[in-house]
């Protein structure tokens, strides 16, 4: 499903992502771990079409498709949905409303008829409940004022309404406490399905205990230094990322 | 009617004779077959006032206005305050009556600008429509005498005067005599004091006492009837306890050849009296060079006679290459209520210089002002405001907010509020922002799978949302989708 | 006569007797300054920066400095004008330097511009021709200038501590004006404290014109203090130019509480990228006295900031004026500006105008403002007395608050102190008349 290979992305000069390779099959589950500044949010932002990201080289395949070229809409509607570490708050735009525009953005692309306001409103309520989430938040402008809950359920029923083919969640466990985290995952769970594959991008070992993937990659320097399954995890819990430097050095 | 085309001994008394004349013989009904010279003077100003068979007063009133303009205004030159840049208008040059645009008319949809056509398309204006808005002779596509007279049958039942500015002099003299003028004198300002003696035609709406007008009045009801030409000049009066929304210019964008509009509105509200009026602006703003497009001078306010009266002004400018306008609200009675709510966007070359001003002069009056701009490609806009509270003005409230919102590094948002302050138990606030769209924000939506234009679109639609609420909701929705049109092309 | 012609023949009739009369280029300076004041007479309110104030009763003052030297004040006059701290002192009497009430510690580059002006006039011609007179205000000062403070921090030098300017009238009965000029340069890496202290007493209305020229290198930092406290008859105009460099930092704080008249305008170009600047200032008014605070902060460069707070308390019929501009020149990105401007009248006959303004010609910006006006908090006050404290004293106590608030920050311990200290006193009277009231 995700194919990248010997990927090298610069910003504003600086050299972040040195040489990445990774695979993702279709129904995957696939953990990215690293210390700050290992090229974690770099990746999902590459992955999404962010501007300000240059690639020196190497490719990113989805579907067969070279992602690198394509505006982050059109990504977008392939199917790529990125969680956002730090969802952005847009002022007077309700969150009803912003959902629906996208949900509809993305039927219109796959020919699919736009749903009008009463099939939305059936559809998101539907979600919001399975999510345990309060109905009244959908009234309220996008992510302004959420609690950091607030917004990451926010992003977990965004992944929810535009079942992606692909999801690249960035720290969705930062800021949450424990009860919210066990409702993300949950949430995140539900959704795990033979044709999504999910990436999940995290510093800490917590998440993995509630979102267990097949397959841990240990990213440090910009590059994969270690994968493997679970074990992996549990060595970063009791050893940290040090127990992984001199691989780090021998692959810069 | 020969006697005005023909080279005069005595302009002036010849005029003042067919003054006389066109009065006592009623109203001139070959308007087709005239046309004045071109520029002012008191002689055309006579000559306007003939044609629409004005009393003795309403010309004198013009004839006084008229001598304001050429000895006070015309020699200081127009106005300069403003942040507004535009070659010197000859005001000699223009025709200050205009008969009916019938000669150079398109006959149909097939003779007007494809690219107005696609605008209306996607402002979602019925094909009929669109032909009227067009300029196309609207008898042909739209029975829009039959609408008027069933919506003036069920004002009359109420007692609602609504009517064309011509009309209203000759139906209901004592009322215009009584109240015109008197919220915008005749010596007001540059552009005021030339609509007080050239004005065309306009509006009139009386509400009676305890009437609470069964429906939005709109000038869109009277396209056919006025065609109001470029010194419109609006008079509303709201009698004691009544309530009226009006809705000016239409959603929808008009065509207008007209270099200069220079219209003057005048509100009255009496005790506990409540004017609504709405403006959604949406001249011809002149092309993405900058070329052609309305110059829309202005002069707007309201009165708040009465206590507890209320006027409040929302607006939405998208059009025009210049937009000058002020739309103020005098707080003369005891807790009367002013409101100002705008949304003003320049694109291309156009330039707003558009605000209000809140007079404070009775004890507890409010006044709440937000104001939101939008300057895209070269456009300039700037928000200019006064809240002045005056001595007696105790417990005055004012809050005001201006967002300025910058699409791109060719542009100028400018933010210039006075605020004075006499009284002091009054309160004042005001705040103002001036920020760009977030590349994050723009991101976000478009990782969501919206388009650039749209997530652009979203976001300013966000940002306006507070004014946009105030509209009536059919006006909103096609006002909305006005913003979008206007920004278009501004986004890479 | 005319005032415009007043303006001329005042002029002429001292131009031989102002210091640098034998330098060709000041007297080109002063006597084109002159014209231009003859021309056009002092600004009215017609110009937009000068709406709410009125210098026609000025303009009928009498224009000319005082030229013989006056009785100089016993040393202990200065008193309570000391700084509670070390401090290098530069004392002008009626617009010229005192150097026996001087104290300049070794090394401390500063000189009186009377002085410079025989010493080393090349090295001022720069700053006194540099450019035509942003308005005849200015120029006024240009042509009558006397004396002020020329001050020249070399690159990388911190001058510790700080450099205090006293400015004391004590020929408050003559009538005669006074014209300062200040030149101060901190070159690159430089950094400077500077304290101005303007004093006068008397009935007598008169002119005191002080314009500041500051020019900060890259790097450079300069905080500078000032208290007004001129006499209640005096017409004091200020003006402070300054340029500042890449990456330098000007902060200026300013207690207004003297004067008839006082406009105190600040215009700062932030000329490098990265230049920052601050702000901030408290007027006082009472009686019918007059504060005009003024100031433009031209961003000309990338990812400068600025940072403006002014607070204002007016009482009796007096009245203020806050115009406070920000203009971002197309293609200073990055731009960070925020003003914030409050006021709270204490009588019905005050009155505040208020014009904070903003010119954004480029995208990439935060900008944003505030301005507000009102009485004290009503709801503050009744929380104050409801905890059993009286309506005077917890009026003083939330004035006091408003005003000491924004000089607790202030980068100077010394400083602060003097100026909350100026500050305190004048309120003693307003809670007084709140009691009665």
């Amino acid at each position: 499903m995700l194919v990248i290979d010997n990927l090298h992305v610069s910003v504003g000069g600086k050299e972040i992502l040195r040489g990445l390779s990774l695979t993702l099959p279709a129904g995957a589950v696939h953990a990215v771990m690293g210390p700050n500044g290992s090229g974690k949010s770099t990746l999902a932002h590459v992955l999404a079409g962010r501007e300000g990201y240059t690639v020196t080289a190497g490719t990113a395949r989805f579907a067969g498709q070279d992602l690198l070229g394509l505006p982050a809409e059109e990504r977008a509607h392939l199917g790529i949905f990125l969680g956002f570490q730090y969802p952005v708050e847009i002022p007077g735009v309700s969150t009803m409303y912003f959902l629906k525009a996208a949900v509809n953005a993305q039927r219109k692309h796959r020919g699919e008829p736009e749903l009008d306001a009463m099939e939305f409103l059936k559809v998101l309520r539907r979600e919001i409940k399975g999510l345990g989430m309060d109905e009244a938040m959908a009234q309220r402008p996008l992510n302004v004022g959420f609690s950091g809950g607030e917004k990451k359920r926010n992003e977990v029923l965004q992944l929810a309404l535009l079942r992606p083919k692909l999801a690249v969640l960035d720290e969705t466990d930062s800021g949450l406490d424990i009860d919210a985290l066990k409702t993300v995952a949950a949430g995140v769970n539900a959704l795990r399905a033979p044709d999504r594959a999910m990436l999940i991008i995290t510093h800490y070992q917590r998440l993995l205990t509630y979102i267990v993937p097949d397959r841990v990659h240990v990213l440090s320097g910009g590059v994969i230094v270690a994968s493997g399954g679970e074990e992996i995890a549990e060595v970063l819990e009791r050893e940290g990322y040090a127990a992984f430097a001199t691989t780090t050095l021998s692959a810069a | 009617m020969t006697a005005v085309t023909e080279p005069l001994a005595d302009p002036g008394a010849e005029a003042r004779g067919f003054a006389e004349q066109a009065y006592k013989y009623g109203f001139v009904t070959d308007i087709e077959a005239e046309h004045p010279p071109k520029g002012i003077n008191a002689d055309i100003v006579r000559y306007i006032s003939a044609r629409k068979g004005e009393p003795e007063w309403l010309l004198e009133w013009r004839l006084r206005a008229f001598k304001v303009w050429e000895e006070r205004f015309l020699p200081a030159g127009d106005p300069t305050w403003a942040n507004i840049r535009y070659p010197g208008i000859d005001y000699q040059d223009a025709y200050y009556y205009a008969a009916p645009k019938s000669g150079n008319q398109p006959k149909s949809l097939d003779e007007v600008d494809p690219e107005l056509l696609r605008t209306y398309e996607k402002l979602g204006i019925p094909l009929g429509e669109r032909a009227l808005l067009a300029g196309v002779a609207v008898d042909a596509v739209f029975d829009s005498v039959s609408v008027a007279t069933t919506f003036k049958k069920t004002l009359a039942e109420k007692g609602v005067i609504f009517c064309s500015m011509a009309e209203a002099v000759r139906e209901h003299g004592e009322l215009v005599r009584r109240y015109l003028g008197s919220v915008v004198p005749y010596t007001d300002n540059f552009f005021a004091t030339l609509n007080s003696a050239a004005f065309s035609d306009g509006t009139f709406a009386y509400i009676p006492p305890g009437v609470r007008c069964p429906m939005e009045l709109s000038t869109y009801f009277r396209i056919n009837a006025a065609n109001t030409g470029q010194f419109e000049r609006t008079l509303i009066i709201a009698d004691v306890g009544s309530y009226v929304s009006y809705l000016e210019g239409c959603t929808a964008p008009m065509r207008d050849e007209n270099q200069l509009h220079a219209a003057v509105v005048e509100l009255i509200a009496l005790d506990d009296a409540e004017i609504k009026y709405s403006t959604v602006q949406n001249w011809y703003p002149g092309d993405r060079e900058g070329r052609g497009g309305i110059y829309n001078f202005v002069t707007k306010r309201g009165a708040c006679r009465g206590r507890r009266s209320t006027i409040s002004w929302t607006q939405v400018e998208t059009g025009s290459a210049i937009t000058w306008k002020y739309p103020s609200c005098i707080l003369q009675g005891e807790g009367s209520v002013g409101k100002f709510y705008s949304v003003a966007i320049t694109n291309n070359y156009q330039q707003a210089d558009t605000g209000t001003k809140m007079i404070h002069l009775g004890p507890d009056t409010r006044s709440t002002i937000v104001s939101k701009s939008i300057s895209a490609g070269r456009g300039q806009n700037t928000y200019r405001g006064l809240v002045r509270i005056q001595p007696k003005a105790a417990r005055a409230r004012n809050y005001t907010q201006c967002d300025g919102l910058l699409l791109g590094d060719t542009c100028g948002a400018h933010t210039v509020p006075y605020i004075e302050v006499k009284n002091r138990s009054a309160r004042v606030e005001h705040e103002a922002t001036t920020s760009r769209i977030s590349d994050d924000q723009l991101f976000y939506c478009r990782q969501r799978g919206l388009a650039p234009e749209d997530a652009v679109g979203l976001i300013v639609h966000g940002f306006c949302r507070e004014v946009l609420q105030e509209l009536p909701m059919e006006f909103a929705v096609e006002a909305q989708k006005l913003l979008a049109v206007s920004l278009e092309g501004s986004v890479g | 006569m005319t005032h415009n012609e007043r303006f001329l023949t005042d002029f002429a009739a001292v131009a031989a007797d102002l210091p640098g009369a034998s330098l060709d280029w000041l007297c080109r300076v002063r006597s084109e300054a002159a014209g231009l004041l003859g021309e056009r007479g002092l600004p009215t309110p017609k110009a937009e920066a000068w709406k709410y104030t009125n210098l026609q009763p000025v303009a009928r003052l009498s224009l000319r400095p005082a030229l013989t030297a006056p009785p100089r004040p016993d040393p202990a006059a200065l008193g309570d004008l000391r700084l509670p701290c070390a401090c290098s002192r530069m004392v002008f009497v009626n617009g010229r330097f005192a150097p026996e009430l001087s104290t300049i510690g070794a090394g401390v580059p500063a000189v009186s511009l009377a002085d410079a002006l025989v010493r080393e006039p090349g090295a001022l011609a720069p700053w006194l021709t540099q450019e035509r007179e942003a308005d005849t205000a200015r120029a006024l000062n240009t042509a009558f200038v006397t004396d002020g403070a020329v001050i020249r921090v070399p690159a990388g030098r911190q001058v510790e501590p700080p450099i205090h300017l006293i400015y004391l009238g004590t020929d408050g009965e003559t009538g005669a004006a006074r014209y300062v000029r200040n030149l101060i340069a901190v070159e690159a890496g430089a950094d400077a404290t500077i304290f101005e202290t303007h004093v006068s007493g008397g009935d007598t209305p008169a002119i005191s014109s002080v314009v500041t020229q500051i020019v900060l290198g890259a790097g450079a930092a300069l905080r500078r203090f000032t208290l007004q406290r001129e006499g209640a008859a005096l017409s004091h105009l200020a003006l402070t130019e300054a340029e500042l460099g890449a990456e330098s930092r000007f902060e200026n704080f300013v207690v207004s509480v003297g004067g008839r008249l006082a406009r105190d305008e600040i215009a700062v170009r932030l000329a490098g990228r990265g230049a920052a600047c601050v702000l901030e200032g408290v007027y006082l008014g009472r009686g019918r006295q007059h504060h005009d605070t003024t100031t433009r902060i031209l961003h000309a460069e990338p990812a400068g900031r600025s940072r403006e707070h002014y607070r204002g308390v007016l009482d009796g019929a007096a009245r203020a004026v806050f115009q406070g501009r920000v203009e971002v020149a197309p293609g200073a990105l990055k731009t960070d500006a925020y003003q914030l401007n409050e006021n709270l009248l204490l009588s019905d006959d005050a009155e505040i105008d208020t014009k904070p303004e903003l010119l954004i010609n480029a995208d990439d910006v935060k900008c944003s403002h505030g301005a507000t006006a009102g009485s004290v908090d009503e709801e503050a006050l009744y929380y104050l007395r409801s905890r059993g404290i009286g309506v005077r004293d917890a009026t003083a106590m939330l004035v006091g608050g408003f005003v000491g608030a924004l000089i607790d920050h202030w980068p100077h311990a010394g400083a602060a102190e003097t100026l909350r200290r100026a500050a305190a006193a004048w309120l003693e009277p307003v809670v007084a008349l709140q009691e009665a009231a």
